[in-house]
């Protein structure tokens, strides 16, 4: 076992580790950029090292800096995390090389499964289900045929996308040259690289996804699936396992094709194949995540297994601590990403400075977060502040537990999407579990302020406003207790209400 | 005591009465009772007609921060000049003297179109001069005051009626 690992993260995730890592004795590193030297995987971990500029490619990105402190810090292990050098083959490489395990698949897996078409070959080769579609890059000269053949409406995705950019819905021919321009000059500013792909579109589908873990000897092993349609701006926001969509059947059928083709690319630690599937449960391969994900946490509430942990110790060799025929599904889990955005204004960050925070608690509720009173959301990260993670015994009890919980959350300074993930646990249609990716588009009633909402804040600033000092009256004295209030009411019993 | 505050473009007023512990509270439309005590640096319980509310909440300067249920709500405590203009949303802006002063120059005449924001006159108080603006688009329909003017507090000096307005 590891005798101290660098984790090479910010933010919620850094934590996640940094947890992990003291459950099983295991000194931590942590790396921070200027802008998160109060941040709270700083102060959390045994040591910590400046790496850098606020901007992610003066500091967490830049993996030889980080390959420096961890050997300086005598770590024998880097765990990546997720984004920033999670998914970079060549870091893995560097990592082994110096060595220092990366925590995570071999380089070779990443390589294969990272890249969205090798994959699909991949997937191909393994009969793994596909959206019709190119098999790789589509040429100029070819785009209109291949469209032709294919089918509207469909997608065209750039080859080294993510996170929405690149891509393009097209419902006709006629609109399809015009597009495909786009999307190319798209990605060539986000990605450097104008190399896109075509498929069919799948109307109305569903984000469903399959945990998986393997161990260095072989051994991969799945975790069943989590749904993940609740999404805005092509990322996701709100996360459950199981899927209310997904029968067992499927949810079989799902768990061994993804162990079938983990097991292509030998794969060990954790992992997630992504489906894309239509309301008859039909799915279709969509790609392969190399690492661990932002919703794991889900998938451990209803399993019991922590996907950290069990990424550490394979990655340290040891086998896999369970087996298939022993998992099983134990009630339901919600996962919602609290972040510093703007429902009514397209979801855009909000930064600024949380002056106070309150999270909630009490029974099946884990909050995965990163946040402290005086927590600054700069424009440098993502703007997600927590992971509000709810367990309940089936999905309507994980449903109101998450309401309650939300009820409870308190995030003074910022705007957030904790009012509109409020209303959207109240929604007769989510409750239904009829979702699809287009859910949040169709359903924009949820985006907006309920008028009793605003009058209640008004009225609690009407009130605060009634003394020059901004002070009222009752919280004059910040030792304000009981007995002060009842001297108070007796002294002005003759014009109580009682 | 009456009191308003300021939200987007939208003005609420309110008239408080201390009663017992709390407030009976009184706006356009409704009547309230209320209380309101502070638990933690930031955070406050408000019990409204019986009901109970969490609510947190920062004031800086003219700047009210109010949290509930998920929302963040930032009001402000409008200026004289703010609320004859929200009062006027209806689509006429009278503008009137912030300060005593004197009427510097007339920018604008009657009939002539403006836009939000955009300067009408400019009025000079303590050796200061400042640009009073149009807080619609519209039409100058009146000019009361002309370069030179001294002007008490609150002394008209131009309306401006939006296109649209019912006048």
């Amino acid at each position: 076992m590891y005798k101290k690992i660098l984790i090479a993260n910010r933010g919620e995730i850094a934590v996640r580790i940094i947890r992990a890592c003291k459950e099983l004795e295991i000194k931590t590193v942590a790396v921070f950029s200027d802008a998160d030297r109060n941040s709270l995987h700083v102060n959390m971990a045994d040591e910590a090292y400046n790496i850098g500029g606020p901007l992610p490619n003066e500091s967490y990105l830049i993996g030889d800096n980080i390959i420096k402190v961890a050997k300086k810090a005598k770590c024998d292990g880097i765990h990546p995390g997720y984004g920033f050098l999670s998914e970079n083959a060549e870091f893995a490489e560097k990592c082994i090389k110096n060595k220092i395990d990366f925590i995570g698949p071999s380089a070779e897996a990443i390589r294969l499964m990272g890249d969205k078409i090798t994959s699909r070959e991949i997937a191909k080769a393994a009969k793994v289900p596909l959206v019709p579609g190119t098999e790789g890059e589509v040429k100029d000269d070819e785009a209109v045929d291949v469209a032709k053949k294919i089918g509207f409406p469909l997608m065209i995705k750039a080859s080294a996308g993510g996170g929405g950019k690149g891509m393009r819905l097209v419902h006709q021919m006629s609109d399809f040259e015009n597009s495909l321009k786009m999307a190319k000059s798209e990605a060539k500013s986000a990605f450097n690289n104008d190399a896109v792909f075509i498929e069919r579109f799948i109307q109305e589908p569903r984000h469903i996804e399959i945990q998986i873990l393997g161990d260095k000897k072989g051994n991969v092993i799945h975790l069943f699936e989590r749904e993940c349609s609740i999404q805005r701006r092509h990322q996701k926001v709100v996360e459950e396992a199981p899927s209310p969509g997904v029968s067992k059947k499927t949810r079989e059928l799902m768990g061994k094709i993804a162990v079938k083709l983990a097991k292509k690319v030998s794969y060990s630690g954790a992992g997630t194949v992504e489906f894309i599937m239509d309301q008859k449960e039909n799915f279709y391969f969509l790609e392969m995540n190399t690492r661990v994900q932002v919703e794991h946490p889900i998938t451990e509430m209803i399993t019991g297994i922590d996907i950290v942990k069990e990424m550490i110790k394979v990655s340290s060799g040891q086998p896999l601590s369970i087996k298939q025929k022993d998992i099983g599904i134990n009630g339901h889990a919600i996962e919602c990403r609290i972040c510093a955005e703007d429902p009514n204004n397209n979801f855009i960050p909000s930064p600024g400075v949380a002056t106070y925070i309150k999270s909630p608690q009490g029974p099946g509720v884990r909050d995965d977060s990163s946040l402290f009173n005086g927590y600054e959301v700069t424009t440098f990260y993502d703007p997600m502040l927590s992971k509000l993670i709810v367990w309940g015994k089936d999905r309507n009890d994980a449903i109101k537990r998450m309401k309650r919980a939300l009820e409870e959350y308190i995030v003074l300074g910022l705007k957030t999407n904790l009012g509109f993930l409020n209303r959207l646990m109240d929604d007769k249609d989510f409750i239904s579990g009829k979702l699809d990716t287009g859910f949040i588009e169709k359903h924009k009633k949820l985006l907006k302020v309920p008028k009793e909402n605003l009058e209640i804040a008004s009225i609690a600033g009407a009130i605060i406003l009634d003394s020059a000092s901004g002070e009222v009256e009752t919280i004059k004295d910040p030792r304000f207790t009981p007995w002060k209030y009842i001297a108070r009411r007796s002294s002005l019993s003759r014009n109580s209400m009682f | 005591m009456k009191y308003s505050l300021k939200i987007g473009k939208e003005l609420i007023n309110f008239e408080l009465f201390p009663e017992n512990n709390g407030y009976r509270i009184e706006t356009d439309e409704k009547k309230f009772k209320s209380e309101l005590i502070k638990i933690d640096s930031n955070l406050y319980s408000m019990i409204l007609n019986g009901k109970t509310y969490t609510i947190a909440l920062k004031k800086e300067g003219k700047i009210i921060e109010i949290f509930y249920k998920g929302e963040t709500f930032i009001f402000e405590v409008p200026s004289t000049r703010d609320k004859s203009a929200l009062e006027n949303a209806s689509g006429i802006d009278k503008i009137v003297a912030p300060m005593p002063g004197r009427v510097v120059k007339v920018l604008k005449a009657s009939g002539d179109k403006v836009n939000e924001g955009e300067g009408v006159i400019i009025v000079e108080a303590m050796k200061m001069e400042s640009e009073l603006k149009s807080s619609i688009d519209g039409t100058v329909t009146e000019v009361s005051a002309k370069d030179g003017d001294t002007v008490d507090l609150g002394a008209h000096l131009i309306t401006v009626v939006a296109d649209d307005a019912e006048e």
